[in-house]
């Protein structure tokens, strides 16, 4: 069970961890991204 | 039971949804007459935008409130589910499985894919079972969003807190159709971006919170369930715990969802070229853990929580054993009560965004596949896209009335996963033979797809409870996807299509 417990902190402070960082590259991304996806589709094709 | 959620809670909530119904009806100033912008958002949707529409939609208050469930009542066994979804996504993100294929077809919604790669019959029987199941398995949000606001805002220690629920569930689907027949896709893609930043913040403090509470932390959790529950809370593959084969079932379910169920497929088709569709996958691959795995770790410091706490132990712990029964209230009555006034109303702004933003994406997949995919084929006068999008629109509508009636008033079933599986399985479990097979092996026949289909139906025996007795579900559920892959296999080998359609 300890090799159990070991292996899911692992697996949460991971996860946890990459979560993070592709939140910090998705909000400010994202919002530059909102403002082109307008301007594509005011753009005629 | 009492919470922390007060009048400035209320506010911010109220604030909060006003505003996103104000922006989604803002911006159907972007959909002019373009069938394609309404449904797809003309596919040109960028990375990051598109990412995190795809987390926010798959990130629903439904998932939020099952996730919760399942990791209070399964303990740190239940991580082996959100690991699966992670690894489902990677795979697709890394080799861009289907989904590249797909995006390069130009599609708008995925019964097209069937009639481009075998007929127009089987794309109109491939939509009508999608509706189906999808409809069938948006029926039991309404209900479990109803309970998340019951306990986390205190609103059943009020003398009727049925009625006040279903009316504050009423007013969301209103709105929410609202904003998708008005903002279509376009104002999916931009609200879903911005529920992804308050929840995926909010969530992440809320977690703090409840890790640095010294009665809900780490120690604690581990702990609680090793004194209750014991091995099977840690170890999934126990045979009181989850089992080999349902784990494998659910990462063929996360699998064939990404490239087969609509709302999630749908973000391959927004995506710019095939290259956005197969890097969203990837860099979304920590968000479909997080969605599953986040609501669990909380409902877990609920667990430990509770245990220790003199009236609530009476009411969740009788007899100093768990009573799972009362599963559903641990995670939002535990945020309800642990959390900050202000805070709780952010976080339940978040969630009901999130509700909201669920049923916005599957709104509008349900009502463009009926325009798009079951309307317009079977019609044999032309149709313009002005006249496609007011069917989606109204089709949305009459959806939105289900969800209402079935959704809202009509006491479901208790069996809440058995309900989603089983509706989802339907379509999927026949979908995914089509399709892969449509897709990578020449061979693949109309009458094959048609078999697949219907054998989806077969499904529908796992809700029969003397068949779900003798076989678990999760041997149910992975015989089901053989079963429809060997019926596919065959029929293709035995009636071939004179020519392949791609």
């Amino acid at each position: 069970m300890m090799a159990w417990i070991i292996i899911w902190k692992i697996v949460l402070i991971v996860g946890i961890s990459l979560f993070v960082g592709t939140a910090i590259y998705i909000i400010p991304t994202g919002l530059k991204d909102v403002m082109k996806f307008f301007k594509s589709l005011n753009d005629p094709e | 039971m009492n919470t922390n959620f007060t009048g400035i809670d209320w506010v911010i909530v109220v604030g909060y949804i006003a505003g996103i119904t104000f922006l989604g009806n803002y911006l159907n100033r972007y959909i002019g007459t373009s069938s394609s912008t309404f449904m797809v958002g003309a596919g040109k949707s960028p990375l990051a935008l598109n990412t995190a529409s795809y987390i926010g939609t798959e990130l629903g208050l439904v998932t939020i409130m099952y996730a919760a469930i399942e990791g209070y009542t399964m303990g740190f066994s239940y991580l082996v589910i959100p690991l699966v979804a992670l690894l489902a996504s990677f795979i697709i993100g890394k080799t861009g499985f289907a989904v590249s294929k797909l995006r390069a077809l130009k599609l708008t919604t995925i019964p097209e894919f069937f009639e481009k790669r075998y007929s127009k019959k089987i794309r109109v029987l491939s939509a009508f079972m999608l509706v189906l199941a999808g409809v069938l398995n948006m029926g039991l949000f309404p209900k479990m969003g109803a309970a998340f606001i019951t306990y986390a805002t205190g609103i059943s220690a009020l003398s009727n807190p049925t009625m006040i629920v279903n009316i504050v569930m009423s007013v969301l689907i209103v709105l929410v159709v609202l904003y998708t027949i008005r903002g279509g896709m376009v104002a999916v893609l931009v609200c879903d971006f911005i529920q992804f930043c308050v929840l995926s913040v909010g969530l992440l403090i809320g977690l703090g919170f409840v890790l640095m509470n010294e009665s809900s932390g780490m120690n604690e959790i581990v702990n609680s369930y090793t004194l209750t529950l014991g091995e099977r809370s840690f170890n999934p593959f126990s045979s009181d715990s989850y089992g080999t084969a349902y784990i494998i079932w659910m990462f063929i379910v996360f699998f064939v969802f990404g490239f087969a169920w609509g709302p999630t497929v749908a973000r391959a088709l927004t995506a710019k070229n095939e290259a956005v569709a197969r890097k969203t996958f990837l860099l979304g691959t920590p968000g479909q853990f997080i969605r599953l795995a986040l609501p669990a770790l909380i409902a877990m410091g609920a667990f430990a929580y509770f245990r220790k706490d003199g009236d609530l132990a009476a009411y969740f712990f009788p007899n100093g054993t768990p009573d799972m029964s009362h599963a559903i209230e641990a995670m939002p009555l535990f945020l309800g009560k642990l959390l900050p006034v202000g805070f709780i109303g952010v976080l339940t702004a978040g969630l009901l965004a999130a509700f909201m933003s669920t049923h916005d994406s599957y709104l509008l997949t349900w009502g463009s596949v009926i325009s798009h995919d079951i309307v317009v084929p079977l019609k044999k006068a032309k149709i313009n896209g002005k006249q496609e999008i007011w069917i989606a629109r109204l089709a949305i509508v009459i959806i939105g009335v289900f969800l209402l009636v079935w959704g809202i008033w009509y006491e479901l079933p208790d069996s809440i996963w058995t309900y989603m599986a089983i509706t989802g399985n339907i379509y999927l479990t026949g979908a995914a033979s089509a399709i892969i097979g449509g897709l990578y092996w020449k061979r693949s026949s109309k009458t094959g797809a048609l078999a697949a289909l219907l054998s989806g139906l077969a499904s529908v025996a796992g809700i029969i409870p003397v068949v779900s007795e003798v076989l678990p579900i999760g041997v149910l559920g992975l015989s089901a996807y053989l079963f429809s892959a060997v019926v596919f296999i065959v029929f293709s080998l035995m009636f071939p299509d004179k020519k392949a359609s791609i």
